[in-house]
């Protein structure tokens, strides 16, 4: 009788020990999934506003004007336009937000509190200049 | 010998019920863990939902400016927008979509409210003019 007792004892802790392993497998293989939900939604915010951007009207041109201009020396003026524009577009976002301009001429500028981050789509304007914004995630 | 078969069967009795009564335990754990996973991609798809709106409404042809029927610039325009907020024709859900002062659409729910908003650009035909403003979407979730 003891024997069998302790046989029973034996195949009884085998099927539990073998359902918690099952179990512990369910709830490790669930994790470790990458939210890419939040990056996607932070490249939806810089893509609206690096293409928003484009058009708006600064002074008499635009923006995409003044960004050439920038780039190409022409007009004192137009960098601190490109700047007070792209800031005024960057202080409707929440997080830190960065933007830069990439001159065909090598020249490059950068505002804003956010380089390293997710990046919008690269605007390329009609002088091969471009520029994008960067969005710092939280 | 026939008390010791009679045990003998007992004990395989016995384990079989213990057995099968674990296994039940362990299936209704293994079914609610499984609901459970599926309640949470299916809160995290209405989510991702709500928050594609930010690209979605400046891209909706009742909204989006054009010139000549082309729509080459990432604009809302003004005057849609207004005639786009006497419409009922959409069904957003339990939403608020507000373009600065303009409320696109409104189908207020109960409870606790989360917001999204995103830069957009605005074309107003009155003077002409491409300036920014804040796409603001609100979700009774």
């Amino acid at each position: 009788m003891k024997k069998a007792q302790v046989e029973t004892m034996g195949l009884v802790i085998i099927v539990v020990l073998l359902i918690m392993i099952a179990l512990f497998f369910l709830i490790f293989s669930g994790r470790n999934k990458i939210d890419s939900t939040q990056e996607l939604f932070l490249t939806m915010k810089a893509n609206n506003l690096a293409n928003s951007l484009r058009y708006v009207n600064v002074g008499s041109s635009n923006f995409e004007q003044k960004v050439i201009d920038c780039c190409a020396g022409l007009d004192g003026l137009a960098c601190t336009n490109v700047e007070e524009t792209a800031e005024s577009g960057m202080a409707l976002i929440d997080e830190n937000t960065g933007f830069s301009v990439k001159c065909f001429n090598e020249e490059s500028y950068t505002y804003g509190d956010c380089t390293i981050g997710v990046n919008s789509v690269s605007i390329t304007v009609s002088s091969s200049d471009v520029y994008y914004v960067t969005i710092c995630r939280k | 010998m026939n008390k010791k078969a009679q045990i003998g069967i007992q004990e395989t009795i016995l384990v079989i019920f213990i057995f099968i009564i674990v296994l039940m335990i362990g299936m209704i754990f293994f079914f609610q863990f499984n609901m459970k996973s599926i309640e949470n991609d299916i809160d995290k798809y209405n989510e991702f939902r709500f928050k594609q709106l930010i690209d979605v409404i400046p891209n909706m042809a009742e909204l989006r400016y054009s010139k000549l029927g082309i729509e080459d610039v990432y604009c809302i325009d003004l005057l849609k927008a207004r005639a786009f907020s006497e419409l009922n024709s959409y069904d957003f859900g339990r939403k608020e979509i507000k373009l600065d002062e303009i409320v696109l659409y409104s189908n207020p729910g109960r409870g606790e409210i989360r917001k999204v908003s995103s830069p957009v650009c605005v074309y107003d035909p009155r003077n002409s003019k491409f300036y920014l403003t804040d796409l603001e979407i609100g979700w009774w979730a």
